[in-house]
């Protein structure tokens, strides 16, 4: 029980990142997602959060609590493409402890140009959170439908 | 790097749990079957190295604030009330 006690404390208890864009940031244990496999370009970093404000709604920053220069801008593919259902590999949803597809989140990491209009999305290789058991993983797509650089805004 | 010659229908057994087999060659060709852990994952390479690359550049370049502002100017943006840029001019 105490042990147990020890455990829970230790998921709330405060932690403080020094992010090189975003400046301090507090966090606590359970809100850590878990990389089942590292980002590529970013092997070496299993941790990191999410960092959710109002006014940048509806972008939010993935961001490793390992490197504190490693963020990403993400963004729930389903709002700016209500269609896009890719077929997800039964081994990945197993990797993600996922019941079933309802169970994951897909988010499109974002690349923004000085120009914004001109900010893409990568639908290719979505990266697929399972909040719950707080695993995420970016998953390289068979399907041919979609595209690294996709345009996120309309012409 | 270590070069093995195998034929059609051998094998490759690479750790313990990973057998690659040669299914058919042709003259431009090699068509392979893999055998892998669930935790093992296979891309093909120009792919994988594509992604990594759009990665890297999503995350130097990265500007939340530009891409907010951008976003809540288009939704302002109503094409009925839309007016002419050059308004108020004369």
């Amino acid at each position: 029980m105490k042990g147990n006690a020890q455990l829970q404390k230790k998921a709330i208890e405060k932690k403080e990142l020094f992010s090189l864009k975003y400046g301090k940031i507090e966090y606590s244990e359970k809100d850590l997602i878990y990389m089942t496999n590292p980002i590529p370009g970013f092997i070496n970093l299993y941790d990191y959060i999410v960092i959710s404000t109002e006014e940048n709604i509806p972008f939010y920053v993935f961001h490793s609590t390992e490197d504190p220069s490693v963020s990403f801008i993400i963004v729930d593919i389903k709002l700016f493409f209500p269609d896009y259902n890719p077929n997800l590999h039964k081994r990945d949803l197993k990797i993600l402890q996922a019941k079933s597809e309802k169970d994951l989140k897909l988010f499109g990491i974002v690349v923004v140009p000085s120009n914004p209009k001109e900010a893409t999305v990568n639908l290719k290789a979505p990266l697929v959170i399972n909040f719950e058991k707080k695993l995420a993983k970016q998953i390289i797509l068979e399907d041919d439908r979609y595209e690294i650089k996709t345009p996120l805004f309309k012409e | 790097m270590l070069v093995l010659t195998r034929k059609v229908g051998e094998s490759l057994i690479i750790g313990d749990n990973i057998e690659i087999k040669i299914v058919d060659v042709n003259s431009r060709s090699v068509k392979i079957a893999i055998d892998a852990p669930k935790d093992v994952h296979v891309y093909r390479k120009e792919i994988y190295e594509a992604i990594k690359q759009e990665n890297i550049e999503a995350k130097g370049i990265e500007n939340i604030i530009s891409l907010v502002d951008f976003m809540k100017k288009t939704k302002n943006l109503d094409p009925k009330e839309t007016e002419p840029e050059d308004k108020g001019k004369d």
